[in-house]
């Protein structure tokens, strides 16, 4: 299976200023990290992905065809985690999955063992009754993340999904992704580098628009001189060199000398 | 003081606040309008169709007043002097003896002379306005909304009770924002009601007594119209500002806003019920008495005396309702402070329904895959539907009562016809045509009779019975031989024309129904879209394998269901109209057999125009329903996504009826 990004470009304004400039790439299975400030794109990405914005040019083929085209068919393939956001608070987990997996087409004598199978991984069995207004931040994500996997779908992707937890938490879903991630296509959207250092098959770099970046994490730590981890790539690649210094005196316990 | 001015400003600055108090206010007007349209002072003096002699009525109904004023002014000063005089040593100070002495003073003040021979019909109909308080509570719960549960939603609450003064200080500020919004709300409804009413009836006297208004006969003072109006104005003020502090009371115990709506909801039907059933001379009767929305109408503030028994002391009710209400403010308002002081996270919420075995079992009935039954679920109970279904529920019983009360007709004319109509009514037989003869030969047999009589006073009674019934009989003779005319006389009804017409001629009575009940499909399906268009479930929603267009069939399916639930009470109500009138036994009379049509009009019958009606307005409401949808498609609030579409339907409704353009005249196939 492959998703190829054939020079997408996106405007809001007709033109006159691009919120995604030329993004091309490929995706095979395994996980796909997206790192970007605020504002660099990563959202309009998802959503374009997501078949929920058009792109104003270029396309995006699953095995040569077009996902516009596709319709269902590829939505059908997809699972989507949106950020942590507003759910139905007056429904519990159970309702809530019982929603999205009609909302995915899985048939009614099939929905209940699957539903019961996403709990469990990500462990919220023993709170599947209550009502969602009632659930933690992480357990939230957790929720999301669960609905996001009913009807095993073949591209997973995650828009922030620790955003807002806690250190255990967060170590906890990256494990997860990793156990999950198999044969499927799973693109990782987030601004926190840490999350996907450890778990990331490829690095995509987004920056106002433009991808600076789409390689592997040892090959971009290896392309800047002095780069120690991921972060030293990002800080560097996004023009904060003074942060990039401060952390490389930090790191090497070397007095901080200004560039 | 400084922060009470933050607390206006940001209220101001909402927008959906001040299209929320705009919305009321322009409803409030409606409801005046909607009140008034079908009375016979609206008719005679706005719209200059005095066909019943009805201001010659009432201006004989008021010189009977004037002249039998007197009496009850000696009536109840004798009563009182009486019991004064009769009461032996050892029971003056009983509660009977005081109150005797108190009302003899009380009216004492009261000269005869004081009332107005001239007819007061603008402040007849003024006076018996109260649907005013409807609109103070729902503006209360707009008020407490905005500034205590949406900030406590948003987490905002979190924040300002941070604050040195976010706490105890914040919930008086609140209490003296909440005081001004009463004020000015109440003042401003009541100045634009006397507008109204001088515009329908011409300007109204202020300086008239307050006797002079029958309703207000009881009245003990001394009072002009004038200030009568301007005293229960600040009673409605501070009415309001006691509604006010009792909604936000509310509020701090509770954290749902459906949960308080609930709550002032049962108050208010509470205070309804109290107010009109219970007696006034039962054990119950300080309840009534007491009640708020009592309090509210002039009638029960102003037109009631009555004394209640206070330690043997006969204390006047208005006095016991504002120490009873105050009390209940200052409590209400010093636990709403005292729970505002204390932690704001910590709260637990009244009805919560907790248990997690319940929510299991409920939860199964969701373990299915069809969307519309997760579509109509999500109206009903996520954003709470279920109350607009159980309002409406509520609403038709009230109508339909209201409906089936027995009626009293204006003129003589009109109850004599009734009368006939009533007996002959049905198919057409021998019996009926033996009916019409014999009460011809009654009418005869009267005229005889006063002929004959001797005795003057005798003849005048003999030809008064005859004028009473003779335009009646004339009416119905002339629909019979109309029938006759056209012809297979044993296929057609005697049918009480007069109340059919009642229900079609009257295009601002059934506009008014169909814009309440666009406005109840326009809430009920407001919610399809917008919400999860603004919280951004939307978009995860249509990244799902389904969520283009099976959803978009079963947001279409859902819209039908809930666009069901408000034609059917639509249609409940108008068939009970129907209803009413001859139990449908006159259903099959084609309306081009209708005298009061000249024989113009459509061949469809009494029922076929009934079920006619019912099917366009459902149909009408479903599209609107697709509008609104439309709508919130492209814009999120759901506000606008309902003000829009009513208001777009409000202004064709207008325009239709100017025209004379109905529904009920494209069925009839006559201009009504």
């Amino acid at each position: 299976m492959e998703l190829s990004i054939d020079h997408i470009r996106m405007s809001y304004d007709k033109g006159k200023t691009w919120a995604l400039d030329d993004v091309c790439g490929s995706m095979q299975a395994g996980v796909y990290g997206l790192l970007g400030p605020n504002g660099a794109g990563k959202s309009t990405l998802m959503n374009i992905m997501t078949t929920n914005l058009r792109p104003t040019e270029g396309k995006i083929l699953l095995d040569g065809k077009d996902i516009f085209n596709m319709g269902g068919a590829y939505r059908a393939m997809l699972g989507y985690a949106p950020q942590q956001q507003k759910l139905y608070d007056d429904w519990t987990g159970d309702q809530f999955l019982w929603y999205m997996a009609a909302l995915k087409g899985i048939p009614r004598r099939l929905a209940g063992e699957k539903i019961g199978q996403v709990l469990q991984l990500v462990n919220l069995t023993d709170v599947q009754y209550r009502k969602m207004k009632t659930y933690s931040g992480g357990m939230r994500q957790r929720i999301l993340i669960a609905q996001s996997l009913l009807g095993d779908p073949q591209i997973l992707i995650l828009d922030e999904p620790t955003a807002g937890l806690d250190p255990s938490e967060r170590a906890h879903i990256r494990d997860f992704i990793k156990t999950v991630a198999g044969e499927k296509i799973v693109l990782i959207s987030t601004h926190v580098v840490s999350d996907i250092e450890s778990i990331a098959n490829e690095v995509i770099l987004l920056k106002r628009g433009r991808v600076l970046r789409w390689d592997t994490t040892e090959h971009l730590i290896r392309e800047i001189p002095g780069a120690r981890g991921l972060e030293d790539v990002y800080l560097s690649l996004m023009g904060d060199t003074l942060q990039f210094t401060r952390h490389q005196t930090s790191v090497n316990g070397q007095r901080y000398q200004e560039r | 003081m400084f922060i009470i001015r933050w607390e206006l400003s940001r209220l101001i600055h909402i927008r959906e606040f001040m299209l929320t108090a705009g919305l009321l206010f322009v409803l409030s007007a409606g409801t005046i309008v909607w009140q008034e349209q079908g009375t016979n002072a609206f008719r005679a003096l706005f719209l200059h169709q005095d066909e019943n002699a009805y201001i010659l009525a009432e201006n004989e109904r008021q010189s009977e007043y004037v002249s039998e004023y007197d009496r009850f002014l000696d009536t109840v000063r004798q009563q009182s002097t009486w019991t004064k005089d009769n009461t032996q040593e050892e029971e003056r100070k009983s509660f009977a003896y005081r109150n005797a002495v108190k009302t003899l003073h009380d009216y004492s003040k009261i000269n005869e002379n004081l009332v107005s021979q001239r007819n007061q019909i603008g402040w007849n109909q003024y006076v018996a306005y109260d649907y005013g308080f409807f609109f103070v509570l729902a503006f209360g719960m707009a008020v407490t909304y905005f500034l205590v549960l949406r900030e406590r939603r948003s987490g905002r609450a979190v924040l300002t009770s941070s604050a040195c003064r976010g706490r105890t200080m914040l919930a008086a500020a609140q209490i003296g924002a909440a005081a001004v919004f009463a004020l000015l709300y109440t003042l401003a409804e009541e100045s634009f009601s006397l507008i109204m009413y001088s515009l329908f009836y011409g300007p109204l006297d202020f300086s008239v007594s307050a006797q002079s208004i029958p309703a207000l006969r009881d009245f003990s003072g001394t009072l002009t119209m004038g200030e009568c109006v301007a005293l229960q104005s600040l009673v409605r003020a501070g009415l309001s500002f006691v509604c006010f502090i009792l909604i936000w009371g509310i509020c701090s115990a509770f954290s749902g806003m459906w949960q308080v709506i609930l709550i002032i909801g049962a108050v208010s039907a509470g205070q309804v019920y109290v107010s009109s059933q219970i007696q006034l001379t039962g054990r119950y009767a300080a309840l009534r008495i007491l009640s708020l929305f009592r309090f509210w109408s002039f009638g029960g503030s102003m037109g009631t005396y009555r004394n209640l028994d206070i330690a043997g002391f006969p204390v006047s009710k208005n006095i016991c309702m504002a120490v009873v209400w105050l009390t209940a403010t200052a409590m209400t308002g010093t636990f709403g402070v005292i729970r505002s002081g204390s932690n704001v996270c910590g709260r637990t919420a009244g009805f919560r329904i907790g248990t997690e075995q319940v929510l299991k079992k409920l939860s199964r009935m969701y373990h299915t895959s069809a969307l519309t039954g997760f579509e109509l679920a999500k109206s009903l109970f996520i954003h709470r539907r279920i109350l607009v279904v159980c309002a409406l529920a509520i609403l038709t019983v009230f109508q339909i009562r209201e409906i089936r009360k027995e009626r009293v007709y204006p003129t003589n004319e009109e109850a004599a016809y009734h009368l006939y109509v009533s007996r002959m009514e049905g198919k057409v037989s021998e019996r009926t045509l033996a009916q019409c003869e014999a009460a011809r030969n009654e009418q005869t047999e009267r005229m005889n009779a006063a002929a004959m009589a001797e005795d003057p006073d005798q003849a005048d009674y003999y030809m008064m019975e005859y004028d009473l019934y003779e335009r009646g009989l004339e009416d119905v003779e002339a629909q019979v031989a109309f029938l006759e005319e056209r012809g297979n006389l044993y296929s057609k009804y005697v049918v009480d024309e007069k109340e059919y017409a009642g229900i079609w001629k009257n295009p601002v009575q059934n506009a008014s129904a169909f814009l309440c009940a666009a406005a109840t499909v326009l809430l009920m399906t407001s919610c399809i879209v917008s919400p999860d268009l603004q919280s951004g479930m939307e978009l995860l929603l249509r990244s799902t394998r389904y969520g283009r267009k099976k959803l978009r069939h079963a947001r279409g399916i859902a819209t039908a269901i809930l666009t069901l639930i408000s034609a059917v009470q639509y249609a409940v109500v108008l068939m009970a109209r129907y209803w009413q009138i001859d139990g449908m036994t006159c259903g099959g009379q084609k309306i081009s057999d209708f005298y009061i049509f000249g024989g113009s009009g459509s061949s469809l019958s009494i029922v076929q125009v009934m079920v006619g009606t019912i099917i366009l307005a459902a149909f009408f409401l479903y599209l609107l329903a697709l509008l609104e949808i439309w709508i919130q498609k492209h814009i999120k609030s759901e506000l606008v996504c309902i003000a829009l579409p009513l208001l777009l339907t409000a202004a064709v409704l207008t325009a239709a009826c100017r025209s004379g353009f109905t529904v009920e005249s494209l069925l009839l196939g006559v201009r009504l």
